[in-house]
């Protein structure tokens, strides 16, 4: 317990550290709220200039961009009515009338609080949680986490874009991706078109940059030209009666947070529209209609996006799954860095899960003072034109390629990937699932194999595997009912349920 | 519920030239091992072709279906085509982008970078005089290269293209 503690306040008592989290979360705030500029974006452009830091100094800094740039997304969609972040997509519907309404400081003094609790749950989550996980997870076989990889990817590529087929087209991008090289069970070449340069097979991290940093920027300079609206943001501090009157709602939306955000491939952009959802259902007398200036409908999203983030780190931690884009990211950053995120991390490195939940407690409370002052310096960031900006991000996605290998083909890869993944943007293909494929593929291939070789390259004793342990047969449901899902067939069967549901009540 | 989906213009062009793509990464991962077995090595890539076919032959039928009730002229589609692809900032961004990679292997990172800045800026920039743009894209660009230049170099350490 001692030996926990010490690991928890690592970064509390280490000048250095504390000050790369409040860098971290500062950033993140400012990143997150300039649109265009995403939290996966900065992450994946930071962790190839971090290769040559110590371990803790980068994920410190990381942490803190993670947890400052989920709320810092939620600044412009209420000012502008552009989210910053997919997170805060929910929190622009009643943030930006709010704005209009002249609300705006009040609006935002709201969500830094609620943004802070709903961390403080994510947090106590994942430090109650993971160690249960972990422990549960080492009786996983090899075919859970097979199982795992696949429901990651489908549950990402079924609640974000345009259709679950455009989804797991763009996973399946990324696993093939994954394989190009030298295959790690055999060693022989694969998709390697008999070139040697492919051989040791492509950086994640220059799919990263290109996907999230190239692709987003050349994607941005659709109506780059729309000019930065001038906001005049007062007094934001809000008084304990407005954050006593929402807290059930904020401990309800975080309680969806958690539980979206641990689930693999599902992040805070989903927890806050589903927390969302539930407020518009579960609360009766809103301040104001929702989608007019609701507090609620700021206080829901906002607590639960928050929350995601102690959530989206159990799965990351114990099981090596991550569970949004940007914990893949780091679960790169991770195996740079020579640490395996799994089950046996907090065996081997237990200094790592407490160091990391004692630096996102220390950036939820910069999150909180950093999010209370500065308005008037944030202000003038926020007007910094895209036609600057933009640029910008190229250069840095460019010096973030170079630095992974010191060699210019990583660059070419990303620029590569950068324009491809433009392409598939265009056309409605998300491209969290090409990196989450990128992550994900070597995992569900390598196990998959493990599962055959034990079944003796049965096909009928792998599908009595699906079914033969509790955890595999709750895990191949869940990926039923993922696919299920995204098919016509499941509007039906939903509607055939309530019918039924109605019927009975009467 | 899978909502109903738009259909982007030349959507079955991509698909088909994905199609395409992916029977060429077919043809190489069969290559591999054949068939012979779904723990060999050549198991896993086939296994994602098969996917990536499957899902995108379904695209393609879905936006087939979609196509418009009277067919417009070939300019009128392209103009569609070029607006939602390819509006004139990326037209003009991508290969800018390229010269910029080329630039770093020719003549190194603070030129490439300061220029490929100063273009793309002064190019970007609208609504002041030719003159204001370009003062103010040298300074941006020359500002941005001496502090990334010092902050990755010096401070992270990090060599630089």
């Amino acid at each position: 317990m001692e030996t926990a503690l010490g690991y928890f306040l690592m970064s509390w008592l280490d000048p250095f550290l504390l000050l790369l989290v409040a860098v971290g979360t500062l950033a993140g705030i400012y990143i997150g709220a300039i649109p265009g500029l995403s939290v996966t974006m900065a992450v994946s452009i930071l962790i190839s200039f971090t290769y040559a830091w110590d371990t803790n100094e980068a994920l410190a800094l990381m942490v803190g961009i993670y947890m400052g740039g989920v709320y810092g997304g939620s600044r412009t969609a209420i000012l502008l009515n552009i989210p910053g972040a997919p997170a805060a997509i929910a929190t622009a519907l009643d943030g930006y009338p709010l704005a209009k309404l002249g609300e705006a400081g009040r609006a935002i003094g709201v969500t830094t609080v609620v943004s802070f609790l709903g961390g403080f749950v994510g947090i106590a989550a994942l430090a109650l949680g993971a160690p249960l996980v972990a422990e549960i997870s080492l009786m996983f076989a090899p075919r859970d986490y097979m199982l795992l990889g696949i429901m990651g990817l489908l549950l990402v590529a079924s609640l974000a874009g345009e259709s679950l087929v455009k989804g797991v087209v763009a996973g399946a991008i990324g696993m093939l991706i994954s394989m190009i090289g030298l295959d790690t069970m055999s060693a022989q070449p694969r998709l390697t078109f008999g070139s040697s340069a492919l051989l040791g097979g492509v950086s994640y991290v220059a799919v990263m940059i290109g996907m999230f940093g190239i692709a987003e920027a050349l994607a941005q300079l659709h109506g780059y030209a729309a000019p930065a609206v001038k906001q005049k943001v007062d007094k934001i501090v809000p008084s304990l009666s407005t954050v006593l009157r929402h807290l059930p709602l904020t401990l309800r939306a975080s309680a969806i947070g958690v539980w979206i955000g641990a689930l693999p491939g599902a992040g805070g952009d989903i927890a806050a529209l589903m927390a969302y959802d539930h407020a518009k259902r579960s609360v009766k007398k809103p301040s104001r209609p929702f989608g007019q200036g609701a507090y609620e409908g700021l206080v829901a999203p906002e607590a639960a996006n928050n929350a995601a983030v102690g959530g989206a780190f159990i799965p990351m931690l114990t099981l090596g799954i991550p569970g949004d884009a940007v914990t893949a990211v780091i679960i790169a950053a991770l195996f740079i860095h020579g640490l395996r995120p799994g089950p046996n991390l907090m065996v081997d490195t237990p200094h790592l899960f407490w160091f990391t939940v004692g630096n996102l407690t220390l950036a939820n409370i910069f999150l909180l003072v950093f999010g209370l002052t500065g308005i008037r310096l944030f202000a003038k960031i926020v007007e910094v034109p895209k036609a600057i900006l933009l640029p910008i991000v190229v250069v840095l996605s460019v010096v973030g390629a170079y630095a992974i290998n010191n060699n210019p083909a990583d660059v070419w890869w990303a620029v590569g990937f950068g324009i491809f993944g433009y392409v598939l943007k265009v056309y409605g293909y998300q491209l969290g699932p090409v990196v989450l494929g990128v992550i994900l593929g070597p995992i569900v291939e390598a196990n998959f194999r493990r599962t055959m070789i034990a079944v003796r390259e049965s096909w009928a004793g792998f599908a009595l595997e699906l079914v033969s342990h509790p955890i595999t047969l709750v895990l191949t449901i869940g990926i039923l009912l993922s696919i299920l899902r995204g098919t016509p067939l499941w509007p039906k069967l939903v509607g055939m349920l309530r019918g039924r549901a109605v019927d009975a009540s009467r | 519920m899978t909502p109903a989906q738009p259909r982007h213009p030349g959507e079955p062009v991509l698909t088909l030239v994905l199609i395409a793509g992916t029977l060429l990464v077919g043809r190489e991962a069969l290559r591999i091992s054949g068939f012979s077995g779904p723990s060999s090595p050549g198991f896993g890539p086939l296994a994602m072709v098969a996917v990536l076919l499957a899902g995108l032959a379904v695209e393609l039928i879905r936006t087939l279906r979609h196509r418009p009730a009277e067919p417009e002229p070939v300019a009128v589609r392209l103009r569609r085509l070029a607006a939602a692809v390819l509006p004139p900032p990326v037209a003009g961004a991508i290969p800018l982008l390229l010269l910029y990679l080329v630039g770093l292997e020719v003549v190194g990172f603070v030129p490439a970078s300061f220029l490929f800045l100063a273009i793309s800026i002064a190019l970007l920039l609208r609504g002041r005089s030719l003159r204001a743009r370009l003062l103010l894209a040298g300074t941006v660009a020359a500002g941005t290269v001496a502090v990334v230049r010092f902050l990755f170099q010096e401070l992270f350490q990090v060599l630089l293209p």
